[in-house]
């Protein structure tokens, strides 16, 4: 396993925590909690702060978990490294930009149909305020990481790349 | 026009065993991991020309005797 796999392992897991911690902290139940500006900008800076700790913390349980190598110290990243983070970074940018564009139609629904509920009786989790905003983009951002860090997984476990 | 997608082969295992290179030394002398020495040998991974010249290079052999393409 190369040291990009061991990093890419512990960025997705401490993506997947600090996504968890980010939900739990903007959601009540399927609701989104109203917080105003100086909440969020707290929460974003929470964002930050605990996405840096997650990360050492899980750089260095990966390097336990995988075991340390020597030749990690001199590591280089190769052609096929750089090749499988080309193509992760594109399925990622895929995936943020599909989640943006279901979250303008989304926007444009609610507004064309104040009573729009996505079809679900009393679905509370609208796209409404700051919050709402707030929410869905840092989701979007979230979930084109994980999905990104996945591809990189994928493509080195395949040893392959999907080109 | 549509052309069908060919198959790049090659026989670096064999250059390889026969220079008694480690798969991880092989990639030492033309900068790459193991790890891609692995999938090049089993051909899930194409190098860049220029790769592909440098293990030419390491085998002091002509590029064609390295790799093949298969239509």
């Amino acid at each position: 396993m190369t040291p990009t796999e061991k990093y890419t392992w512990g960025s997705l897991i401490s993506g997947i925590l600090v996504f968890g911690w980010f939900i739990m902290k903007m959601t009540d139940g399927f609701s989104i909690v109203a917080y105003e500006g100086n909440a969020l900008l707290s929460i974003f800076i929470g964002v930050i702060i605990a996405t840096i700790i997650a990360r050492i913390i899980t750089a260095s349980a990966a390097a336990m978990f995988f075991g340390y190598n020597e030749q990690d110290e001199d590591y280089m990243q190769d052609e096929r490294d750089l090749a499988i983070e080309r193509n992760a970074d594109r399925i990622g940018f895929l995936a943020v930009t599909s989640l943006v564009a279901i979250i303008i139609m989304l926007l444009l629904l609610q507004d064309s149909s104040p009573s729009y509920r996505l079809g679900i009786e009393d679905w509370s989790l609208r796209i409404e305020g700051s919050a709402g905003m707030f929410f869905a983009l840092m989701s979007s951002l979230f979930v084109g990481h994980l999905v990104r860090d996945s591809a990189i997984i994928l493509f080195y476990r395949r040893h392959a790349l999907a080109i | 026009m549509v052309v069908k997608k060919g198959r790049i082969r090659n026989n670096i295992r064999d250059l390889r065993v026969a220079a008694d290179l480690t798969q991880a030394q092989l990639g030492e002398k033309i900068g790459a991991t193991r790890q891609t020495i692995i999938a090049i040998e089993q051909e899930k991974y194409a190098p860049s020309l220029e790769l592909a010249f440098r293990i030419a290079i390491c085998f002091e052999v002509p590029f064609e005797a390295v790799f093949s393409y298969e239509s």
